[in-house]
């Protein structure tokens, strides 16, 4: 059985990661939050495609 | 293709190989224009891998480029065509640096003060926050522990020879982007290594008196106890030896005092200064009539701050870490190599601004595709032209 409970960090991480990126990328606040949200979108897109086929592999492990 | 400015000027600055730069309106003034070469060189500036050299690589924010204008039509077209390529900009006034060193060294020291001594309000809250907030998760979820700029190893040569070595650790390197903590935890370094911090503490300077938080263990007994535990020197037989008081109440409040003494086979006392907020001591109880161990007393004391904090741990208290804490250890060690890496990005924004633009630069690309529509209609006008005969 997977412990979710740590996973449940790397959410509140991807969003810091995302704003600090992106803040370091541009200057005008609705850019910076703009281009955040979307790659925060990104970040969790793509690690729930992992977790997904990580688990459809475990299936009945 | 586009390249961020940040990295155009990195590219920039490598392609100076080997310090040589050149001056491109004076090297082309030697070939005639349309000549095939400069057509080939007109291709190469467009390429990324192009080494091309410009005189100044300033950032745009501070000064901005400085490529020389020329009043020849094809050698401005050819500056527009570099500024196009590497993503040059004009200065934006709109963004002060101020005195961008010091702004770095702030937010070095402090994520996101730099920002705010620049008047970047937005800014150095969002890195403040965002930054030290994940740093501050990580160092509290470990017991302010996560950071260390050493990973030490204590072996044992023989009776009563402890050597230790340390080594750096690599997450180090990457919580160094954090100024302060990682400063600190260099000098935490230095102390633990140096002389005043022995491996095996087998000696006491003088009179000591220890708060103390330990078992008595007498055959397959133990029983908790608290109180406190007085240590002196003396010397015997031309060695210097330690003895002891113990005064105390176990925890059903029974008064408790008895002398003690280190016991030879085993470590009496640990370094003054490790990972560790306790220090560990193991003492025998003497039983005072006859002189002989009756028991043994095995506890803790605790060490002020500044010889716990931020010290390398050695293997012993990285297990008692990793066991205690368990997965959430680690997950605070990532927090504060994030932390480190994303302090990295600040430090350049304080230092050179933002990385890619302003953030309304759309209208400026619309305007240098409409620029570049009108310079490839004048170049094919200038193509369909006759070349005028030479005499």
């Amino acid at each position: 059985m997977v412990d979710l409970s740590i996973t449940w960090y790397v959410i509140p991480l991807s969003a810091v990661i995302s704003l600090a990126y992106s803040a370091s990328r541009y200057e005008l606040t609705e850019k910076i939050l703009q281009r955040a949200t979307r790659l925060f979108i990104t970040i969790t897109t793509c690690m729930l495609v992992a977790f997904a086929v990580l688990w459809a592999f475990s299936f009945r492990l | 293709m586009h390249w961020p400015p940040s990295v155009a000027r990195f590219r920039l600055q490598f392609a100076c190989l080997g310090g040589m730069t050149c001056r491109w309106h004076t090297w082309l003034a030697r070939f005639p224009e349309r000549s095939p070469m400069l057509l080939i060189h007109r291709r190469i500036t467009h390429h990324p891998l192009s080494p091309v050299a410009i005189r100044t690589h300033k950032s745009p924010y501070r000064q901005g480029f400085q490529l020389e204008q020329s009043n020849s039509t094809f050698e401005s077209h050819l500056i527009r065509c570099l500024q196009r390529a590497f993503q040059v900009t004009d200065p934006d006034p709109r963004l002060q640096l101020k005195n961008p060193q010091i702004a770095a060294l702030l937010t070095f020291i402090i994520p996101g003060a730099g920002q705010l001594y620049q008047g970047r309000t937005f800014k150095g809250a969002v890195f403040l926050i965002c930054i030290l907030g994940t740093f501050l998760f990580g160092m509290q979820k470990s017991g302010w522990r996560a950071v260390y700029a050493a990973e030490v190893e204590e072996t044992e040569h023989g009776f009563n020879n402890v050597r230790r070595s340390a080594r750096w650790p690599l997450g180090y390197f990457a919580q160094a982007g954090m100024g302060l903590p990682a400063t600190f935890a260099l000098i935490q370094r230095q102390r633990f290594l140096s002389a005043d911090n022995p491996v095996m503490a087998d000696s006491i300077d003088g009179p000591t008196e220890f708060e103390f938080e330990g078992q008595i263990t007498s055959g397959r007994e133990s029983v908790d106890v608290s109180g406190t535990l007085k240590l002196e020197s003396y010397m015997q037989g031309g060695a210097q030896n330690v003895r002891g008081v113990f005064s105390g109440t176990d925890k059903e409040g029974l008064e408790l005092n008895f002398p003690v003494e280190p016991i030879p086979s085993e470590r009496f006392m640990a370094s003054p200064m490790g990972a560790s907020a306790r220090r560990h001591i193991n003492v025998g109880i003497l039983n005072p009539e006859r002189d002989q161990a009756i028991g043994v007393l095995r506890g803790t004391t605790a060490r002020p701050l500044m010889n716990w904090l931020l010290m390398p741990p050695d293997n012993i208290a990285l297990g008692e870490l990793h066991g205690g804490l368990g997965k959430t250890f680690e997950l605070a060690v990532v927090c504060t190599w994030i932390a480190g890496l994303l302090n990295i990005l600040a430090i350049w924004d304080a230092l050179e601004g933002p990385a890619y633009g302003y953030g309304d630069e759309q209208d400026e690309e619309s305007d240098g595709k409409s620029d570049d529509a009108k310079d490839d209609a004048k170049s094919t006008a200038d193509d369909a032209q006759p070349t005028p005969a030479t005499a």
